[in-house]
């Protein structure tokens, strides 16, 4: 899970309205609302286009790129992406329902199915300058798992680890498709059809676990 | 006569449905109609209508040509003979055309999916065909041994002629319980620890007014006693032998049921090497059936979001169908993966193994990090711990990684 920059704000004029509430937010509703694409294309655009725990790939660069915005608005009316807008931590969502810090877009069947209301710990909150993956988390290349890193307290490991749970990081099919993507790289650097670095900069996905990996396998 | 393609009008779930059932290009018998054909998809997705669609007997309404377009908007099922060369079609309401006649329609058999729950009782379908075998060639074998005993004290010079003829007769023609026994029901019994009783006395009537099942240890299994899964098994063989099928189409709803996992990797080419030159359906839920086809043999049916159904193509549309562009075989994947590739499961085990892998993974981590940190003691004590864990989750360390 990549560390999340939410200091960039493209949707302006969403940005504005969410402080004018204040602390009274109008109730949460996705499908009437002026500002929703705003607010999903905007962290799209902070996320690099991939959910913002699985890294699985949502949106097309073509459709998050700055310029689909004009005065502070995203401009088109129904934007291609696979994912939906996760409220981070569940019980905020009542009060402060459209609240910026509270937002990431994830999975749709992570925020649908999986993670919902589940409590969550701001240990593994992305976007929280104390969030650096290289030191909370570590990879294990074979099973294709994130786990806590195993320097660290036991405490704090079973905190991390009981978040890597609910955000669904290492669901089954979210593993599948991490490792799937993962495995097709190593060969063509094993036989020098390319590099790290070529692979890097072309790779549009899970960017936390090819880092860790290459640390570990180059 | 096997089925070339099928196209469906409107009919339930099915709207303007068409399937290509011949072999692909590259393929050794390209264009010819698949010698067997496995139907998947979720419940509901109409892999039994398919079946029955396949099962229904053409309603002759229309014997003139001149109906052709009356019927053409309608769906047909495309019949081939590949030995008399015609080719044919049976339309949805009825239309019988001139090379349907030649065609010598055969109505396909159908094996139904409950066919396990029915009792081995007396007037068992199909057993009636197979005891008359039985009798005839158990009267003629009398025959042949009292003409033979007879011999004995007549003339020796013959008596060997006459035994090397029986001898010879026995060879060519077998006994037909000794031939379903061995040859066919007992290769699949055998695993329950039964098999078919040979040795029937003919005294009573009932002791041939049905099959008869006994241990591998010659102790017989009253019939009320046998598993579903036996029964299944002989119920289901019983019309496949008796009619020996030539040319026909046979239809299987669910070949699976009641089956351990061992005996439906086997059952598939068990029914085929029942018959001679048939084309087969199986409507299945089983990937260890699915594994048994080849890619082009399978027809996955999904839903469409209007609630049809469409066929999932294994091979890029847009490249065309030839064997090259298959992406997908089940006979090369492993169980696991028939489950998530061709049956779509999204996970390949429950959640609790992810967290039990957790485990796995950082008590590795661990092992890896306390080289000249801890004592050996407390080391041994570690890699004991994940040794005993990774064999819970019957996983392989892979040292390269």
């Amino acid at each position: 899970m990549q560390k999340i920059d939410k200091s960039a704000i493209l949707s302006t004029k969403y940005k504005r309205w969410e402080e004018d509430m204040g602390t009274n937010h109008n109730l949460y509703n996705s499908s009437n609302s002026v500002y929703y694409y705003d607010v999903v294309m905007n962290l799209l655009w902070c996320q690099r286009g991939v959910c913002a725990y699985t890294e699985r790939l949502l949106c097309d660069e073509q459709m998050y790129g700055a310029e689909n915005w004009l005065e502070g608005k995203y401009q088109q009316a129904k934007p291609e992406f696979s994912g939906a807008l996760d409220h981070f931590d569940p019980l905020k969502k009542a009060t402060l329902g459209w609240l910026w810090d509270n937002f990431f877009v994830a999975d749709k069947d992570i925020n649908d199915k999986h993670k919902r209301n589940k409590p969550v710990d701001d240990i593994l909150k992305p976007d929280l300058p104390s969030y650096d993956p290289f030191t909370l988390l570590e990879y294990d290349t074979q099973l294709h798992l994130f786990i806590a890193n195993t320097s660290l307290e036991e405490s704090i490991q079973v905190r991390i680890n009981d978040m890597i749970e609910i955000l669904g990081i290492n669901l089954s099919w979210v593993v599948k498709l991490r490792k799937s993507h993962l495995t097709k790289i190593f060969p063509k650097i094993e036989f020098e059809i390319s590099s790290w670095e070529e692979e890097q900069k072309a790779n549009e996905q899970y960017f936390t676990a090819f880092e860790m990996c290459r640390q570990k396998l180059a | 006569m096997k089925v070339k393609s099928l196209s469906i009008k409107d009919f339930n779930q099915f709207k303007d449905f068409e399937l290509d059932l011949t072999y692909p290009a590259g393929h050794a018998k390209a264009g010819l109609p698949l010698d067997k054909v496995c139907i998947i998809g979720q419940s509901g997705t109409g892999k039994t209508s398919l079946l029955n669609k396949l099962a229904t007997k053409p309603q002759i309404k229309y014997l003139s040509t001149n109906n052709l377009n009356v019927v053409k908007p309608l769906g047909f099922i495309d019949f081939e003979d590949t030995n008399l060369g015609i080719s044919t079609k049976l339309y949805d309401n009825g239309y019988i055309g001139e090379n349907f006649l030649k065609l010598k329609y055969q109505p396909p058999i159908m094996i139904e999916a409950n066919a396990g729950s029915k009792d081995l009782g007396r007037n068992l379908e199909y057993w009636n065909d197979i005891i008359k075998e039985i009798v005839t060639f158990r009267e003629q074998e009398i025959q042949k041994k009292l003409e033979i005993a007879e011999l004995i004290t007549t003339n020796q010079e013959r008596l060997q002629e006459e035994l090397a003829n029986f001898n010879e007769w026995q060879k060519n023609i077998p006994n037909p319980l000794k031939d379903l026994a061995d040859n066919f029901l007992d290769k699949i019994l055998c695993k329950f620890n039964l098999r078919v009783r040979q040795s029937l006395d003919f005294k009573k009537k009932e002791d041939i007014e049905t099959i008869k099942i006994e241990t591998l240890e010659g102790k017989e299994v009253p019939n009320n006693l046998l598993s579903t899964g036996t029964k299944q098994v002989i119920l289901t063989t019983l019309p496949l032998y008796a009619q020996k099928p030539q040319g026909k189409i046979i239809l299987f709803d669910e070949p699976e049921r009641s089956l351990y996992p061992d005996i439906q990797t086997l059952i598939v080419d068990f029914y085929i090497n029942l018959t001679t030159d048939c084309q087969f359906f199986f409507a299945t839920h089983s990937p260890l059936i699915a594994s048994c086809f080849e890619p082009w043999e399978i027809v996955e049916l999904k839903f469409k979001p209007d609630g049809t159904v469409y066929r999932e193509l294994y091979y890029d549309a847009e490249r065309g169908n030839h064997v090259d562009n298959y992406t997908i075989d089940p006979r090369y994947l492993r169980w696991d993966s028939i489950l998530t590739r061709l049956f779509d499961l999204d996970k390949d085990s429950n959640e609790a193994r992810t967290r039990k892998l957790m485990e796995l993974a950082s008590l590795r981590s661990k092992l890896e990090k306390s080289n000249g940190k801890i004592s050996t003691e407390e080391k041994q004590k570690l890699y004991a711990q994940f040794e005993k864990l990774a064999e819970l989750l019957d996983w392989e360390y892979d040292a390269k990684n």
